[in-house]
């Protein structure tokens, strides 16, 4: 969050109805005083040209005089607002600026006017909320029209520092992960990211999936059912996985594929948060190299910095199948975010495997073990 | 579209009345209007302003009304007024116009609710001091306009901050320069102004210039064939000298003595509007008795009569005569007596129309006119006239008249002819030597030029004595003089080689003024030249005066600006009594020296902070410098190092980012540790107050503003003492 000084010129004029009224007087007084002689009128005419030039100069003169600093944080998430502070102040002090309007991102009913700028001056603002997005931090403009108010001039301050809006993430259930049975050494084919500790209180009762413990079945339930059920704990666990975000096929819109970046975010956030430090896999994007990665932490922040960089295509030039391999000889589970109009990486979902298909599915008979329908955040929370 | 809110700002208001005030004033002022409706003016502006802020959120319907039934009465009195005036012959619409903006504006003052009505008003503002510009033929305008000017830069800034404070969300009050740094903006807007104004190109649409105007007075018509003037009340000092009246021109009268001595005053008499200068001719003689001019036949004058009510057409006399295929150019001039003046109606040769207050002129012999009424002060008239445009190189190339032609022209100007019989028999040898051979053109020429260029101008020659003719005193003995004997020279030279020449006396075309736009004639511009007659083409005139005004003056406005100013300036400083001056300011003294000191604590109070902050930036930023540069520390931080020493004894240490507390606070707690608390006793208590109250003056020595280094150093040294000792003491035990 360090200061960023920001010393680009870009300037903008936009006039007030009255310039031109002045400007039209101005010719009517000239063509008079040019007809009768008169040196008054000849005088009257050059106080409103003085005018009119005035009210380019000496605006131009106060932006001139007018240096600044921004501090922005370097990310946020998505429909967060971005708390910009800048320090305005006078680059010399015999010409302090007056009445000028500081707004920032151009979002003109925020905008704050400013009495006179004599001394450093430290405001506040609220940006956005924005989309996710990798983009620049805040521009922060500045009008004067003072001292004749004919003529609006604005400068933009333009920060090189980038603003990372990072998607947004849903705190996740997890049941649907808990499904999950990766072929690590863990027991039960679980974490536990919290204690070490199983917990007696039951939190959820599921059918059983294979990998599941036995000691977890729950008999009695089971034979009410007539199929195997099994017991989850409350303080149970998620079983190791990485996410593969599947970009390889058509979003049907660019809130679908928003719902999808935002699925992968809240898996893999969910996954840091208990310890299980997932990768992230994109396909039809380059593979990030895990042994290149920062600690954890950094991991997790430059996941979701890679996620907020991604774009939504109308048409995806790439049509290729995900490698084979990346499903083989794994000892972690592995969550497939993609569009549900694609087909699945394979008819059967592996065991360690599990599908979140994003959007209405189109093929209701396609149910199979393993796949699950994201519609919606909500239907993400449940998840 | 929002509806826009009422204007809350009062400094707003009360300016926009202010600029209507003053637009108000200087309006009825020019226009000399009716006091009622000055009154109106004033009050409707002030009540009007007031009531609109207090009502400006309600819908003021029976108000709206009572304008617009305002507006109507308003325009029926100035339809009126301006029938009248058609009927009168008054071409000039400006006033009745004036006094309907006034109570035009004084109406609309009641119904300000809003910023844009505001704005309307500064606009009825500008056109009434617009119109007070066209009616001022003076500097004092200068003042009511500078006031407007001013006002309206402060009007545009208040309306800014309004605008500015709309079109944000919320406002910040900043550090308080605002009105101190628009004070000392105003100056430097009018100085903005006047000098957008000299720079400014003012080219000349013919079109309006110059409406045509007859204003007079109700005076009683004089008689017929007379002509009046001031400069009859001449003084015959004890001693047989003639002396004038200094406030007339003794020129413009029957007779023209060229022995008058007078030095006329600065007195304007005169404001001519006119798109080019010009000689404004009053009258001419022919007969030279050798000191004075007088005209062969004053009491024959023709009456020319306005047609319709309209103008009065000045058909040409005999004696006006020009060339028909000579190029000519109408030259409109509006005159507007400031002077009480004989009834001779001056106007550029040769008039051809006359705007006058009454219907009739007279015109004589020599192409004067004359007024059949008083010219009384504010009297206006207009003349058109029909300037014939000389070709002087074709007037050079005319060949020599025949003999026969020659003939003709002295019969029929004999009088144009006449030389006095006491001329000294030396000027006709003399004249014929420098006038050579050529026509009548070259030769007149030839002898102006010879006047002009060996010859001086001077108002101090002595009378011409007795028994010798001002011309050849002129010409043979003092050679110099002034524009009546230099006329008078040229004219009986001319008629010494057969040219017949006359004497015109009038007035030079005075100083332009660029502001209103009005030549300014003084009555010290009263000038003489001659008139000389060129066959086939009619009386050209010809200066021989070395100083005299150049006809045709092209010079840039621009530096007519600066010269009317310069000249503004040398009168003022040439006007300056310093007698006078001096008691004034006795008078003004004591109120100066508080006004003074008033505006120094101002200034001081304003600007005076800001250069603080300036000088201290600059000092801290020095000072930086000085660090940087490894310079010595300040005598403070020698105190406080030495100190930091001595403590190192104990083996306390100071970190560099240790502050004053944090020191004391290691001290206190080493000097009472386990270990050495026994050893120390009261006197480590003694120790760390007196090192308390050290780091409390080294703290305001370095960082505040108090003085007392010296203190400080016997304090350092004292308490470096007893750390010392109080080691040597551990060490003992």
């Amino acid at each position: 969050m360090s200061p960023s000084r920001l010393d680009f010129f870009r300037f903008s004029i936009s006039t007030e109805f009255r310039f031109w009224i002045i400007m039209t007087i101005a010719l009517v007084l000239y063509g008079i005083a040019a007809s009768i002689g008169n040196g008054w009128i000849f005088l009257l005419t050059a106080s409103l040209i003085v005018i009119l030039i005035g009210a380019f100069v000496l605006p131009l003169l106060s932006l001139s005089n007018i240096a600044l600093k921004q501090v922005c944080p370097p990310r946020i998430t998505a429909g967060e607002s971005c708390r910009t502070t800048i320090i305005a102040s006078p680059r010399y002090s015999f010409f302090a600026p007056q009445w000028l309007i500081i707004g920032a991102d151009e979002k003109a009913s925020a905008a704050i006017a400013l009495e006179s700028l004599a001394e450093n001056q430290t405001l506040t603002f609220d940006c956005g909320p924005y989309k996710r997005s990798v983009r620049l931090q805040p521009t922060i403009k500045i009008e004067c029209a003072f001292p004749f108010g004919l003529l609006w001039l604005g400068h933009s301050f333009k920060s090189r520092q980038p603003l990372i809006v990072q998607p947004k993430v849903v705190k996740l259930d997890g049941r649907f992960l808990s499904s999950l049975r990766s072929g690590s050494y863990v027991p039960g084919g679980t974490v536990n990211g919290q204690s070490g500790f199983p917990s007696s209180a039951t939190r959820n009762v599921r059918e059983y999936v294979r990998g599941d413990s036995r000691r977890f079945i729950h008999w009695s339930l089971s034979a009410r059912h007539n199929r195997l059920m099994v017991k989850e704990y409350e303080h149970e666990g998620l079983p190791a996985y990485d996410v593969l975000f599947d970009c390889t096929k058509q979003y049907n819109s660019a809130a679908e594929f928003e719902l999808a970046v935002t699925t992968v975010a809240s898996l893999l956030t969910t996954g840091h948060n208990d310890g299980i430090h997932p990768a992230l896999y994109i396909a039809d994007e380059p593979i990030s190299d895990s042994s290149n990665m920062p600690p954890y932490i950094v991991e997790q922040v430059a996941q979701l910095d890679t996620l907020a960089g991604l774009k939504y295509r109308t048409k995806t030039s790439i049509e290729k199948a995900i490698s084979p391999a990346i499903f083989q000889g794994r000892n972690k589970a592995l969550v497939i975010v993609q569009a549900s109009s694609s087909s699945a990486s394979g008819d059967s979902c592996p065991d360690n495997c599990g599908v979140l298909e994003i959007g209405a599915k189109k093929d209701k008979e396609k149910k199979q073990k393993g796949y699950r329908t994201i519609i919606s955040e909500a239907s993400l929370e449940s998840l | 579209m929002s509806k826009e809110q009422p204007e809350d700002s009062i400094r707003l208001r009360f300016l926009t009345s202010a600029m209507s005030l003053v637009g108000i004033l200087a309006a009825s002022y020019l226009a000399e209007s009716p006091v009622w409706i000055t009154l109106f003016g004033i009050g409707g502006v002030i009540f009007g302003s007031w009531l609109s802020y207090k009502r400006r959120r309600k819908n003021n319907t029976l108000i709206k009304i009572g304008i617009s039934i305002g507006i109507l009465v308003v325009a029926a009195a100035f339809f009126r007024e301006l029938l009248v005036r058609i009927n009168l012959n008054i071409a000039d619409a400006r006033l009745p116009l004036t006094n309907m903006l006034i109570t035009l504006q004084a109406l609309h003052c009641f119904d300000l609710p809003r910023r844009r009505d505001l704005s309307l008003s500064c606009l009825v503002g500008l056109t009434l001091i617009s119109s007070a510009a066209t009616l001022s033929r003076d500097m004092s305008f200068a003042l009511y306009l500078a006031g407007f000017i001013a006002l309206s830069f402060f009007t545009f800034a208040g309306d800014c901050v309004s605008r500015t404070k709309s079109r944000a969300h919320s406002s910040i009050s900043g550090r308080q320069q605002r009105s101190a740094t628009l004070a000392w903006s105003v100056p430097l807007f009018l100085l903005g102004c006047l000098t957008v104004f000299m720079l400014l190109p003012k080219i000349e649409i013919e079109a309006l210039r110059n409406t045509r105007l007859a204003a007079g007075l109700n005076l009683a018509f004089l008689g017929r064939e007379n002509l009046f003037s001031q400069a009859l009340t001449r003084i015959v000092s004890p001693d047989g000298s003639i002396k004038s009246n200094p406030k007339a021109y003794y020129g413009f009268a029957e007779e023209l003595d060229t022995n008058y001595r007078t030095k006329l005053s600065d007195q304007i008499v005169l404001h001519v509007s006119s798109p080019s200068p010009d000689y404004w001719r009053g009258m001419a003689f022919d007969t030279f008795n050798g000191t004075v001019w007088t005209m062969s036949d004053s009491k024959t004058v023709f009456s020319r009569y306005a047609e319709k009510g309209q103008a009065i057409p000045i058909t040409p006399v005999p004696t006006m005569l020009y060339n028909r295929n000579l190029p000519r150019k109408s030259l409109t001039q509006v005159f507007y007596l400031e002077e009480d003046a004989s009834n001779l109606v001056v106007c550029a040769a040769v008039p051809s129309l006359v705007y006058f207050p009454s219907n009739k002129v007279e015109v004589d012999l020599y192409g004067s006119i004359r007024s059949p009424i008083g010219m009384q002060k504010d009297m206006v008239y207009t003349v058109i006239s029909s300037r014939p445009l000389f070709d002087i190189l074709e007037l050079r190339k005319q060949p020599e008249p025949e003999s026969q032609r020659n003939q003709r022209v002295k019969r029929r100007y004999a009088n144009y002819l006449q030389i006095p019989p006491s001329i000294d028999p030396r000027l006709k040898s003399f004249a014929a030597g420098i006038a050579g051979k050529g026509n009548y053109f070259v030769r007149a020429e030839r002898l102006k030029n010879f006047l002009q260029s060996n010859y001086k101008y001077s108002l101090d020659v002595p009378p011409a004595p007795n028994g010798r003719d001002t011309v050849s005193d002129l010409l043979f003995y003092q050679k110099r003089g002034y524009c009546e004997t230099f006329a008078s020279a040229l004219v009986i030279m001319c008629r010494s080689q057969e040219i017949p020449a006359r004497l015109a006396t009038g007035y030079a075309p005075g100083l332009y003024n660029p502001f209103t736009g009005l030549w300014e004639v003084r009555l010290h511009d009263a000038h003489c030249w001659a008139e000389v007659f060129i066959p086939a083409c009619g009386w050209v005139p010809l200066d021989p005066t070395p100083v005299a005004v150049p006809l045709g003056l092209d010079s840039d406005q621009q530096n007519l600006v600066l010269a009317y100013l310069e000249n503004l300036l040398n009168k003022l400083s040439k006007q300056l009594d310093l007698a006078f001056l001096i008691h004034w300011l006795k008078l003004l003294y004591v109120p100066g020296l508080v006004i003074f000191a008033g505006f120094l604590l101002w200034f001081l109070r304003k600007q005076g902070s800001a250069f603080y902050t300036w000088i201290r930036q600059y000092l801290t930023k020095n000072s930086r410098q000085r660090a940087k540069a490894g310079l010595p520390e300040s005598k403070a931080s020698l105190a406080f190092q030495r100190v930091v020493e001595s403590l190192s004894s104990f083996n306390i240490k100071r970190s560099p980012s240790d502050t004053s507390l944090e020191l004391l606070r290691k001290v206190e707690l080493r000097l009472h540790s386990d270990k050495d608390g026994e050893s120390f006793g009261s006197a480590g208590d003694c120790l760390l107050s007196e090192l308390g109250v050290f780091l409390d003056h080294y703290s305001e020595a370095r960082f505040g503003k108090k003085q007392g280094t010296d203190e400080l150093n016997r304090s350092a040294d004292q308490l470096a003492a007893k750390l010392k000792s109080l080691a040597k003491a551990r060490s003992g035990f």
